[in-house]
């Protein structure tokens, strides 16, 4: 991580020669306002001097169109002004919202096209531009954007399981979630500011999860003593398995090793 | 057949039957709803301006971290810029576990939002005066902790869940041998776990030898590490100064890893009690990679006021985890001292599980006032913004991956985790709040943030407060931020669940500090 924070801070004296265009003035602060990319003069001068040609040339063909038709009506009226009425630069359609002009709309059509997102395309959010996913950033296309978004609801297609019993495990790591009885004080300490309050667990009757032990000494000496141990018995008859397991962090099993036995007892 | 013959005959029987367990009734479940719960509940991460400001970014817009929290606000973008975020982060947990205060510490590297801006005008004619495109990574989590408590406890051990899972699966001796290698089995062949029986020597269950009444000193430790990492690629439009749209791909990357080690030692001297000490001990990681989408829009209705939305789609990743354990137990007169480990019964293998996780939805409202938007930055003075951020913190979902699509038992276990998740957990608000005063070249931040709890049960109201703060530095093409959020945890760690037994959780406080510099160019 050094390292690599070494490699940021040349990085960073690289790039803070690399952005000369704002060595002079101020920075903008996109947050507030961006004015857009700040040009050299050359670049604003090019630009500029395009500009003039681009409207001299237009202003050319105009000028000339207009001319002939004051000059005779008659004779120009059927001029095919379709390229005037029709000058690109003065669609303010957005994007490629076309309607008619648009090819892709004819995929829309294609059912399997649209299979997987065709839930999302059609519930709601049509703005009634069409249904072509391509019509990205016209107002008809973000509605698409938001179909697109569709994974929320195909993903978080909860089904509402029901309950299943296991065939090999009870789920009892899981089971333990749900248990909302807590304890957090010992036996003689003052109740705890946590513990819940009208819950019989937190009291200390073990009742049935306990087995009581009278430990001897091994050397026969001193007092017999007794204590408690934790314990669980199996509810009802019916048997045990051999093939019960894998909830306890069980993670598959690769080898076969698991087939010794455990080791004897010491006594 | 005499009696050797035999002998040698049911144990070679034995052997096999156990041989088939061990290929045949191992199946991978070690998910919990904790994991789904680490993909969700952190708090706001990106460029120190962001940091600085309580981590909003719902409707303010013009910087990097927008591509990880309202595209949109990529929009407000007409310039380019590179910007780089590392981070340091400060961890100082407080631990009350049974009455008995702990604390525990830990630092490390991380990093914000960093990547790439490029923005331009659109051409003359069409309402969407510029557009902007970004690439960035963002470290959305951190999971470098260290979480540490102990404490006496006369009322439950660890030791009860692997009595709880033996007898409620009803497992018999084989099983409990061999079929649970990485918890009772071990438990099970240490003899902290051994077997009860009744009258005339029936099997009637399973006996924890920790001897409870007298009590046994608890210890937890994990030492987490690792992140929960996104990759974003945004895009987004703006309509005349005044409607911003975008949209980001994510590449969501998770790697985490946990050492753990607990340990409940005899709270007595008492050497005829058959018990002085266990530990476990676990090395567990999970790691994988998936998909997602962020969306939102930002509006302005009238000079200085902007008003932004943005949904979070739930991430799809593919996970695989991997774990190891061992546990030493020393029973005293009754086996000794014992050791096993899972590579003893995996010959040397680790146990691998692979699986499906969505994380839950996000969606975000936030309100903004912009002092001034203008081209002048010296008339630039300010701003406050809020984000109330709701998450569906229940809507965490696990599922098989494809290879184990058809087995039954691993489908019944995510359908149980799930149920399980929609119980525990509930969808909750995030609250927060910042502001900038601008001062030409120099910025001044304050911020706040609430983030509420995850939990379904009240009583585990747990909560972070954040308060930052940070100051900035833009003039010749350059800026850098600084920025410190001090997050105030209010949190519970179970050491272990019990089913049937009320369970015990250490209180978890103090706090994270979080230093971010950010430093970025104009291209």
């Amino acid at each position: 991580m050094q390292k690599l924070l070494f490699l940021s801070l040349i990085t960073a004296s690289l790039l803070t020669g690399c952005s000369s265009a704002y060595q002079t003035g101020q920075t903008p602060d996109d947050l507030y306002y961006s004015p857009g990319k700040e040009q050299t003069a050359s670049a604003v001068r090019r630009q500029n001097e395009d500009e003039e040609r681009y409207q001299q040339n237009v202003s050319t063909i105009d000028d000339r169109y207009l001319r002939m038709k004051v000059a005779n009506r008659n004779q120009w009226s059927n001029l095919d002004d379709f390229s005037y009425w029709n000058d690109m630069r003065f669609n303010f359609s957005p994007g490629f919202n076309n309607f008619g002009f648009n090819n892709f709309q004819s995929w829309n059509m294609h059912p399997n096209f649209n299979s997987p997102w065709n839930i999302g395309w059609n519930t709601g959010w049509n703005f009634g531009m069409g249904i072509n996913p391509w019509n990205s950033w016209g107002f008809g296309g973000w509605g698409n954007q938001m179909g697109w978004n569709n994974p929320m609801y195909t993903l978080i297609a909860y089904s509402n399981p029901k309950a299943i019993t296991p065939t090999y495990t009870a789920g009892s790591n899981l089971a333990g979630y749900r248990n909302r009885n807590f304890n957090n004080f010992n036996s003689g300490n003052k109740i705890n500011e946590w513990a819940t309050p009208g819950n019989a667990n937190n009291n200390r009757s073990f009742g049935s999860l306990i087995r009581s032990v009278i430990s001897t000494p091994s050397n026969g000496n001193g007092s017999s003593s007794s204590y408690d141990r934790p314990a669980r018995s199996f509810q009802s008859s019916g048997g045990t398995s051999s093939s019960a397991g894998g909830s306890s962090g069980g993670f598959g099993s690769t080898g076969s090793s698991a087939g010794s036995g455990r080791a004897g007892r010491g006594n | 057949m005499c009696k050797h013959h035999q002998e040698i005959y049911y144990l070679c029987m034995k052997k096999i039957i156990f041989l088939l367990f061990s290929f045949t009734a191992l199946v991978v479940q070690a998910q919990t709803p904790d994991e789904a719960l680490r993909t969700a509940w952190f708090t706001q991460n990106g460029t120190a301006r962001v940091m600085a400001i309580g981590g909003v970014m719902g409707s303010l817009g013009g910087d990097i971290s927008a591509n990880h929290i309202n595209p949109a606000g990529l929009g407000l973008f007409k310039t380019n810029e590179l910007v780089l975020s590392p981070g340091f982060l400060m961890n100082n947990n407080k631990f009350n576990y049974r009455g008995k205060d702990t604390s525990a510490s830990k630092s490390n590297f991380g990093y914000g939002t960093s990547g790439i801006i490029l923005a331009g005008k659109n051409e003359r004619g069409s309402k969407w005066t510029s557009s902007a495109f970004a690439i960035s990574v963002n470290q959305l989590a951190n999971y470098n902790n260290n979480i540490q408590y102990g404490g006496f406890n006369n009322f439950s051990s660890f030791s009860e869940k692997y009595l709880e899972e033996l007898v409620k699966d009803r497992a018999d001796t084989n099983a409990a041998l061999s079929n649970y290698i990485f918890g009772s089995s071990l438990a099970f062949r240490t003899y902290l776990v051994d077997t009860t029986r009744g009258p005339g020597g029936a099997f009637t269950g399973y006996q924890s030898l920790v001897p409870i009444s007298s009590g046994v000193n608890q210890f937890y430790n994990a030492q987490t590490r690792g992140g929960y990492n996104e990759i974003a690629i945004g895009f987004a439009e703006n309509m005349n100064d005044q409607l911003y749209i975008g949209g980001s791909f994510n590449i969501p990357i998770i790697n985490y890893s946990r050492d753990l080690f607990y340990s409940e030692k005899d709270a007595t001297n008492n050497t005829n009690n058959d018990f002085r000490f266990f530990e476990y001990k676990e090395t567990y990681s999970s790691k994988g990679a998936g998909i997602g989408a962020k969306l939102g829009m930002i509006y302005k209705p009238q000079e200085f006021i902007r008003l932004g939305f943005a949904i979070h789609t739930p991430q799809l990743l593919t996970m695989t985890d991997r774990i190891r354990s061992s546990m030493t137990t020393n029973t005293e007169n009754y086996a000794g001292l014992l050791t096993e480990t899972s590579d003893n019964l995996n010959s040397g293998n680790e146990g691998i599980s692979r699986y499906n996780i969505i994380t839950p939805y996000r969606i975000i409202a936030s309100a903004s006032y912009v002092f001034r938007e203008v081209n002048d930055t010296r008339l630039q003075k300010g701003f406050i913004s809020a984000d109330v951020e709701f998450v569906n913190y229940r809507g965490a979902r696990f599922n098989a991956a494809s290879e184990n699509a058809e087995n039954i038992t691993l489908e019944n276990y995510y359908r149980q985790i799930n149920e399980t998740i929609k119980d525990t957990y509930k969808g909750n608000i995030n609250a927060k709040l910042g502001g900038e005063l601008k001062f030409n070249t120099w910025m001044f931040r304050l911020g706040g943030a609430y983030y509420g709890s995850p939990y379904a049960d009240n009583v585990l109201n747990a909560n972070r407060i954040i308060a930052t703060g940070g100051l900035g530095y833009r003039n010749k093409g350059f800026f850098i931020d600084l920025a410190y959020s001090h997050i105030m945890n209010k949190d519970f760690q179970f050491p272990y669940l019990l089913e049937d037994k009320a369970n015990t959780f250490a209180k978890q406080t103090g706090y994270r500090g979080n230093v971010m510099l950010t430093f970025g160019f104009k291209l």
